[in-house]
C-alpha cells in the first residue's frame, strides 16, 4: 500500500509535541485524544480500527478494532486528512513527560515492535497490530507484558515514551542488559529475552528486580530512561493526599521508601 | 537450481537497522548480495532469534567483524531450508524446533491458565450446587441438644431487638394451638410472643417458636393463627432453620464436611444472623405441605391459613416492605397459595378451636 510521506517537526524538550505537515490529499492517523491542534483545512475523521485497511471487509475491520482493544487503546482511530489546497499542519502531543521519536519504518524493514500505548501518530497506511510475546518468562517478568504493539508499513511513525529516549544500535551478537520496563521498541531482528540477575542478594537488595531484559543484536532498540509507572510511583509516594509523605527537598534521605520509613508522618 | 531468499543484512559498515539483501546457497557457502556488493560466507553460525524465535539468523565472522543475515518471512525461510547444505541442516532444523517449542509452550501455558480459571469457577459452582444436599446431610450430624443451644442463641439475639415474653394469655393460646399440631414433638417446644406490631413469626432451631403480637392482632380467628403456627412448626420439625444456618456458612460448610464434624463451632457464629436468613423455595414448599398435613391431623380447618397468607402478603405490599419471613420474597407466592388451595381442598371435617379469641387479642391491646 502506498504510504503518505509526511514532513514533521518536533517541538519542546521534555514535554514534546510533534507537528506533522500534510500535503493536499495526505493523511495521518493518530491515537484518539492525541491531537493537540490542527490548521484549517484538515478534516478529522474517526474510523473503526486503525485506518490501514481502506477497502477491507467489515470483519477485517472488526478484527483490527478488537486487537486495538487488547492493546488497551480505543476502538477507533482518528484520521486527519488535508482537504485544503496547500500544505497544512496537525500536531500531536505526548501524554506525559518524555520524548517523541520519529521512526522511519521503511529503514527498519517495515516492522517495529514497541510497548503497548507508546504509539502517538503515523502516516496513514501504517497498520497498528499486536504481537504476542510468546516467551513466557519475558511476558511475565520482562516488564512489557504479553502484548506488544506492532507497527507495519513503510512510512513514518511517532512513538512516545517516558524520560529520555535513547536509540541504540546493536551490532550482530552484541548484548545489552536493560532494566525491565525500560524497553520501548525494537526491530524484529533483535532478540528480547530475560535473565535472572544471578545472585539472590542482588535480586533482593540491588533494587533492580529479579530479572534483566536481555537484548541481543543485530538491530535497533529504543530505551526509555523513566517508565511512567516508576514516575507515578514516586509521585504517589511523595503525595500526602494519596497516602504518601511530603518529604523535604533538602533532606539527606529525602526520597522514596527509606525517607518514608524514617520521617514518621 | 539454487533458490534465492530475501532477508536483511547487518554488519560492520552497514546502517544500524540493517539493509535488505538476498542470499543463496553455493555448495556449503552462503552468497549474500546487497546494494551491488556480494559477500561469500562460510562457517556460519545459525541461531533462532527475534520475538518468537521465528527468525533464522546466519552469522559469520570476517576481518571487519561479525555479519548477520536475518531471514524472517515464512516463505523465505522455506526457500532457505530447501537448498541448505547438509552440514547446516541439523542446526537449521533446530531453529525451527526452537520456534515451534516456544509457540507450543505459550499455548500450553494459556491453556493451563484457562483450565485453572475454569476449575476455580467450576469449584465455586459445584460448591453452590452441593450446598443444599450438604447442608441436609450435615444437619443430621448436629445433635438435637446442640440445635436447642443454637436456638437459645438466636432467641437471645431476637430479644436484643424486641421484648419477648414467655407468659400471658397470648402465649398460652399460641402454646395450646401449637401443642395440638405436634403429635410426637422432636424437641421440648417453647412458645413466645414478641411485643412488636410486625405481622411476623419465626421458628428458631430446636423448637423455639416466636410469634409477633401484630400477627395475633391481625388474625381473625385462632384457625388463622394455627395456619401460621403449623408452617413454623413444620420448619422446626424439618430442621430447616438448622439447614439455613449451615448453608449460610457457605465455603466453611464444605470444609466442615470434609473434616467430618466441626460444623458446630462455626454454627454458633452464624446464629447471630439467623433472622436475616431465608429458607429456600423448596424448604418453603415442603413446610407448606407439612403444615397442611399437620392441620389435617389436628383436625384444624386449613382454609383460614390461605386467608391469613393473603392478608400478610397484602399488608406487606401496603407497607412497601418485604413480605414477612415465612412468606419470604419468593416470586411464586401466588403459586404457593394455589398449591395450598389444592392441598386444603380435600380436608376431613375440621373441628373448630375452642378458645376465647377476643380475650386473647384484648390481652395484647395497647
Amino acid at each position: 500500500m502506498a504510504m503518505d510521506v509526511v514532513d514533521y517537526e518536533i517541538f519542546g524538550s521534555d514535554m514534546q509535541y510533534v507537528e506533522v505537515e500534510l500535503d493536499p490529499g495526505e493523511a495521518a492517523v493518530g491515537e484518539a485524544g492525541g491531537m493537540m491542534y490542527m490548521q484549517d483545512g484538515i478534516q478529522m475523521d474517526t474510523v473503526f480500527g486503525d485506518g490501514s485497511q481502506q477497502q477491507g471487509g467489515f470483519f477485517s475491520k472488526l478484527l483490527g478494532a478488537g486487537k486495538r482493544l487488547v492493546t488497551g487503546e480505543g476502538l477507533f482511530t482518528t484520521v486527519f486528512h488535508n482537504e485544503g489546497n496547500g500544505k497544512r499542519r496537525v500536531a500531536f502531543a505526548a501524554p506525559y513527560p518524555g520524548k517523541i521519536i520519529p521512526v522511519n519504518l521503511a529503514e527498519l524493514g517495515g516492522t517495529l515492535i514497541c510497548q503497548k500505548d507508546s504509539f502517538l501518530c503515523a502516516a496513514k497506511g501504517v497498520s497498528l497490530g499486536i504481537a504476542f510475546q510468546k516467551r513466557l518468562g519475558v511476558g511475565l517478568f520482562g516488564g512489557e507484558g504479553f502484548i506488544m504493539q506492532k507497527l507495519d508499513g513503510d512510512g513514518m511513525a511517532f512513538v512516545h515514551a517516558g524520560g529520555t529516549l535513547v536509540e541504540k544500535t546493536l551490532r550482530p551478537g552484541e548484548v545489552l542488559r536493560v532494566d525491565t520496563g525500560c524497553v520501548v521498541a525494537f526491530q524484529p531482528s533483535v532478540d528480547f529475552d530475560i535473565q535472572f540477575v544471578g545472585k539472590i542478594k542482588s535480586a533482593l537488595f540491588g533494587g533492580e528486580g529479579f530479572f534483566y531484559a536481555v537484548l541481543q543484536g543485530p538491530g535497533q532498540v529504543w530505551l526509555q530512561s523513566l517508565p511512567l509507572s516508576r514516575l507515578a510511583n514516586r509521585i504517589v509516594l511523595a503525595a500526602p493526599a494519596a497516602g504518601g509523605s511530603s518529604v523535604g527537598q533538602g533532606s539527606l534521605l529525602g526520597a522514596g521508601v527509606l525517607g518514608g520509613i524514617l520521617s514518621d508522618e | 537450481m539454487s533458490q534465492v531468499f530475501d532477508g536483511r543484512l547487518f554488519g560492520p559498515g552497514l546502517p544500524g537497522p540493517g539493509q535488505p539483501g538476498t542470499a543463496e546457497w553455493h555448495g556449503s557457502a552462503l552468497c549474500v548480495r546487497h546494494a551491488g556488493a556480494e559477500h561469500v560466507a562460510e562457517r556460519l553460525e545459525i541461531d533462532a532469534r527475534g520475538l518468537d524465535a521465528d527468525q533464522i539468523q546466519l552469522s559469520w565472522t570476517t576481518a571487519e567483524g561479525v555479519f548477520t543475515f536475518s531471514v524472517h518471512a515464512p516463505g523465505e525461510i522455506d526457500r532457505l531450508l530447501q537448498a541448505a547444505p547438509v552440514p547446516y541442516r541439523e542446526p537449521l532444523n533446530e531453529t525451527r524446533k526452537a520456534h515451534s517449542r516456544l509457540v507450543r509452550r505459550f499455548r500450553w501455558a494459556w491453556l493451563g491458565f484457562g483450565i485453572a480459571i475454569g476449575m476455580a469457577l467450576g469449584m465455586v459452582a459445584l460448591g453452590f450446587a452441593l450446598l443444599e444436599p450438604l447442608s441436609a446431610r450435615l444437619s443430621q450430624s448436629v445433635s438435637r441438644e446442640h440445635e436447642s443451644q443454637l436456638g437459645e442463641l438466636v432467641l437471645a439475639q431476637a430479644r436484643a431487638a424486641v421484648p419477648i415474653t414467655e407468659q400471658g394469655p397470648a402465649v398460652q393460646a399460641v402454646e395450646s394451638i401449637g401443642e395440638r399440631l405436634l403429635q410426637t414433638p422432636s424437641y421440648r417446644y417453647r412458645w413466645f410472643v414478641a411485643d412488636s406490631p410486625e405481622l411476623n413469626a419465626f421458628a428458631a432451631p430446636g423448637g423455639i417458636v416466636v410469634v409477633h403480637a401484630g400477627l395475633i392482632r391481625a388474625a381473625e380467628s385462632p384457625e388463622e393463627l394455627a395456619g401460621v403456627l403449623a408452617h413454623e412448626v413444620a420448619h422446626s420439625e424439618l430442621r430447616h432453620g438448622l439447614r439455613a444456618l449451615l448453608k449460610s456458612m457457605g465455603l466453611s460448610l464444605i470444609v466442615a464436611a470434609l473434616l467430618r464434624g466441626g460444623a458446630e463451632e462455626y454454627l454458633a457464629s452464624s446464629a447471630a444472623k439467623y433472622t436475616e436468613l431465608k429458607f429456600s423455595r423448596d424448604n418453603e414448599r415442603e413446610a407448606d405441605r407439612e403444615a397442611v398435613a399437620r392441620l389435617a391431623a389436628a383436625r384444624i380447618d386449613a382454609r383460614p391459613m390461605l386467608s391469613m397468607f393473603e392478608k400478610l402478603a397484602a399488608s406487606a405490599a401496603e407497607q412497601g416492605g418485604d413480605p414477612p419471613e415465612f412468606l419470604s420474597t419468593h416470586p411464586d407466592l401466588e403459586e404457593r397459595i394455589a398449591s395450598l388451595k389444592a392441598l386444603t381442598a380435600t380436608q376431613p371435617s375440621p373441628l373448630p378451636i375452642a378458645m376465647d379469641w377476643q380475650a386473647v387479642q384484648r390481652s395484647l391491646a395497647r
